[in-house]
């Protein structure tokens, strides 16, 4: 009998379920969405608004909570963005190209990561550039709005982010920001 | 009210080559053996390793080692869990393969707490289908 040849490869399979639950802070997040609010916290000990809230000052370490809420306006800056070009693995939803992009919302000290822009070619989407929310309609809201992280939130009550056709902001302004 | 819960799976599938080591040991598992490595200053590892801990050196000599050894440390595992090498209780060890220097952690089957202590005599138990792959050693068992 031919001896079998030798064993040069090893396939693995890395599979992890595991469940969190909401916080206190991503929950209110989330219910304020809902009703078309956007909040963040103001800290008190460097006066940076985090959004979305974090209930902690991550540069203080200093915690914050409701008393610090401050509610933020629905337009904002784009201080960075990604063009994504799906790549059609199993699983894929996305068919055209895209952009995502961290918006940082006028009064924030922080930029919202992943929001979808739209209403705009892909390739006129810059750094700098003035968007607001696009709201998706209040019973359309729905569905996974809770997650600790704020993006998911965002992306279920958020249909999109569009230009406002006001002049970009300069790009000195942008530099340095928290994100 | 209740507070909302999200469960998430994360998956990655993967593949890695081997290496001339580990490739050796692999087949030997899948082959129903147990082999080491042997380093130049004359310790067997087992698991085989590709370079020798406590000089840094290549390590490139196979030896064939017994599918017999001896458990060194243990902790019961009352409740497995899915990914776990046997789905009823059973202890993960340190054992160290006569023969060896070194000690290979794996599973005993040995049925109760009672049945483990340090310095048992265990003995490889293979899987009947085996594909070279740590799993091909399904568990250790105590020899009465």
């Amino acid at each position: 009998m031919a001896e079998k040849p030798p064993v040069v490869l090893m396939e693995e399979f890395i599979s992890l379920d595991y469940t969190t639950q909401a916080t206190d802070v991503g929950m209110r997040f989330a219910q304020k969405l809902l009703d078309g609010k956007i909040i963040g916290h103001r800290s008190r000990s460097t006066g940076l608004v985090y959004v979305p809230p974090k209930g902690y000052d991550p540069i203080s370490g200093k915690p914050t909570s409701d008393d610090d809420e401050v509610e933020l306006s629905d337009r904002g800056t784009v201080t960075g963005f990604t063009i994504i070009d799906p790549i059609q693995y199993f699983g894929q939803k996305e068919k055209e190209r895209y952009v995502q992009a961290s918006v940082r919302l006028d009064g924030a000290s922080s930029a919202l990561g992943g929001c979808r822009i739209g209403g705009i070619p892909v390739e006129q989407v810059r750094m700098g550039m003035r968007v607001r929310a696009v709201w998706k309609p209040r019973a359309e809201r729905t569905g996974g709005v809770v997650d600790n992280w704020g993006g998911r939130a965002v992306a279920a009550c958020v249909a999109h982010w569009e230009p406002t056709g006001e002049p970009d902001v300069p790009a000195e302004k942008i530099e340095g920001d928290l994100g | 009210m209740e507070r909302p819960a999200e469960t998430f799976k994360l998956e990655l599938p993967y593949k890695r080559t081997l290496g001339p080591v580990i490739s050796a040991f692999f087949t030997a598992l899948r082959d129903g053996r147990i082999v080491g490595s042997r380093t130049a200053r004359g310790r067997v590892l087992c698991p085989p390793l590709e370079y020798d801990p406590e000089t840094g050196e290549g390590v490139s000599q196979i030896v064939d080692l017994p599918d017999t050894g001896t458990v060194q440390s243990w902790s019961w595992v009352p409740d497995p869990m899915r990914k776990h090498p046997l789905q009823h209780p059973f202890a993960f060890a340190l054992i160290r393969i006569d023969g060896a220097d070194t000690a290979l952690v794996h599973a005993v089957d040995a049925g109760s707490p009672r049945a483990m202590s340090a310095g048992m005599r265990v003995r490889a138990r293979f899987a009947a289908e085996r594909k070279g792959h740590i799993r091909d050693l399904e568990c250790f068992v105590p020899i009465r």
